[in-house]
């Protein structure tokens, strides 16, 4: 038996082009629901931890509520939902929809971990802050978000790669992405081996080229001797 | 000094003080029960006592790292149990020298002198880097300045906060333990700073297991036990001869 007959990648070849294209959406998706997510982890997580008992409790509330249910109802309900909201008579595009709920999903995990950062700096940092005379807000900023961060690359990383993986569910509301383009493979041709090994591939180069690029950052910050000993 | 006359002198003044912690499983524990004491400016007293006794308690009143439950604590007029006080612009006059030193661990020395600087006195980056380097120099560790703290020994990184603490230019420093965590070779290097700044005339209140040091360089000993303030005096009559039973069973455990 051949590697064609079980790969045919005569046939894949012809798709290059979609694949290029769904790989490179697939690429900006997850960058974009990246920051945002880390930008609303961040807030989340500054909220979560507030005396404010309207702002930590429904917070609390969105966070425990993304853990709880699946990434595909959050999708459905966001794509579903948006479109059935009155005051938006147009309708909103799959590609918004799918962001925004990507970025939500994530959104609460990044809280998670940011938080548990915050939890492993050591109280003295924000005791030898307040000594000095620090406001809370001067700490948290100056001191404990820094430290927490950088406790938490790994982990933040770590989720960034499960948010790459996910963004594949964008396909159920029809956008365009890797996972997309093996779709098209399948429907065409019905080859289902070429269709996902080839997606597969895909999700495997974007993850080699994060880990490629995680090395760096943490290179750079070991060079920051403060985390070294 | 005891009549109003020599008020001015007070810097410090403690009255009633008690301290109540509430833990999470509902009970009480009284860390401080109706202490009153003072420090004059320019006095150097040492707070000993047995484990548990409310030293730490005491002094961390006294920088509001504590909340006061009953009384109050007066410094240079301010009142700290009063609702209104300042407690950040109170934090940045009285500087705090912690047992593990505290240092941000993320800043190098020069950064960590300059940090509080910037942020809370509110200077220029170039005057807060002069204010700095004059210091480091001045205790014999500018070599140290790029340094980060995981790159410095225990003795230098206690040196480098108390730095920082002194760039704030505090009216009264306090010392819980400094040398408590170090190893026994650097414990000197830190207590000749110390003394340094006593002879600079620095107002300090210093809890320390370090007997010879309150007998050499402390003005007054207050000897606490069970939360409450129970002798205090000059160091040579407190040592030779204190006047109460408890102060006498800790001398004889610790000398
Ligand atoms: N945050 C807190 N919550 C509850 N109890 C506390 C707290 N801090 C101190 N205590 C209690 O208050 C009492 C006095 O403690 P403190 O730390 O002031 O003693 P200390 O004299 O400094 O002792 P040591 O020599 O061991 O440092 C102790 O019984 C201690 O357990
Ligand atoms: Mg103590």
């Amino acid at each position: 038996m051949s590697l064609i007959e079980i790969y045919n990648y005569r046939v894949v070849s012809q798709y290059l082009p979609e694949f290029a294209w769904g790989l490179w959406a697939t690429l900006w998706i997850s960058f974009v629901c990246l920051i945002g997510s880390l930008i609303l982890g961040t807030l989340v997580t500054v909220a979560r931890r507030s005396q404010k008992k309207w702002l930590s409790v429904p917070v609390t509330a969105y966070v425990e509520a993304v853990r709880s249910t699946p990434l595909l109802v959050q999708l459905y309900l966001v794509y579903y939902g948006l479109s059935q909201i009155p005051v938006l008579n147009v309708p909103v595009p799959a590609l918004a929809c799918g962001i925004f709920a990507l970025t939500f999903h994530t959104g609460a995990y990044m809280s998670e971990i940011i938080r548990g950062g915050i939890e492993a700096v050591d109280r003295g940092q924000f005791e030898g802050a307040k000594a000095v005379g620090m406001t809370e807000r001067q700490t948290m900023i100056n001191i404990i978000y820094p430290q927490a961060f950088a406790k938490v690359i790994p982990s933040l990383l770590g989720q960034a790669a499960v948010l790459v993986k996910d963004s594949s569910i964008l396909s159920f509301i029809a956008v365009f992405e890797l996972l997309g383009a093996g779709l098209i493979i399948l429907s065409d041709r019905v080859m289902p081996t070429e269709a996902f090994m080839t997606a597969a591939f895909g999700y495997l180069l974007i993850y080699l080229m994060m880990l490629v690029a995680s090395n760096k950052i943490q290179q750079k910050l070991a060079g920051n001797a403060w985390k070294s000993r | 000094m005891a009549d109003g006359t020599a008020q001015n002198d007070v810097l410090v003044k403690v009255e009633g003080l008690s301290k109540i912690f509430k833990t999470a499983d509902g009970r009480t524990i009284n860390a401080l029960t109706n202490v009153n004491t003072f420090v004059d400016r320019g006095e150097v007293v040492a707070i000993i006592g047995p484990s548990g006794s409310g030293k730490s308690t005491l002094l961390r009143t006294m920088n509001g790292l504590e909340t006061i439950s009953e009384g109050h604590i007066h410094i240079d007029g301010i009142d700290l149990a009063d609702k209104k006080t300042d407690m950040n612009a109170l934090r940045a006059d009285v500087g705090m020298v912690f047992q593990h030193f505290n240092l941000f661990q993320h800043k190098t020395s020069l950064e960590n002198i300059t940090l509080p600087q910037t942020l809370v006195r509110k200077r220029t980056k170039a005057e807060a880097d002069q204010i700095a380097m004059d210091l480091l120099r001045q205790l014999g560790l500018d070599h140290l300045a790029n340094n980060y703290p995981s790159q410095l020994s225990g003795g230098q990184q206690q040196r480098i906060a108390i730095a920082r603490a002194l760039a704030m230019q505090p009216k009264l420093m306090l010392f819980d333990e400094a040398t408590s965590a170090l190893d026994p070779e650097m414990v000197g290097e830190v207590l000749d700073l110390i003394k340094g700044l006593a002879t600079d005339g620095m107002t300090m209140c210093l809890v320390t297991h370090e007997m010879n040091f309150a007998r050499e360089v402390c003005d007054r000993v207050i000897f606490m036990d069970a939360g409450e303030l129970v002798e205090t005096g000059k160091p040579a009559e407190f040592f030779a001869k204190p006047s109460t039973d408890r102060a006498h069973q800790f001398l004889d455990k610790v000398l």
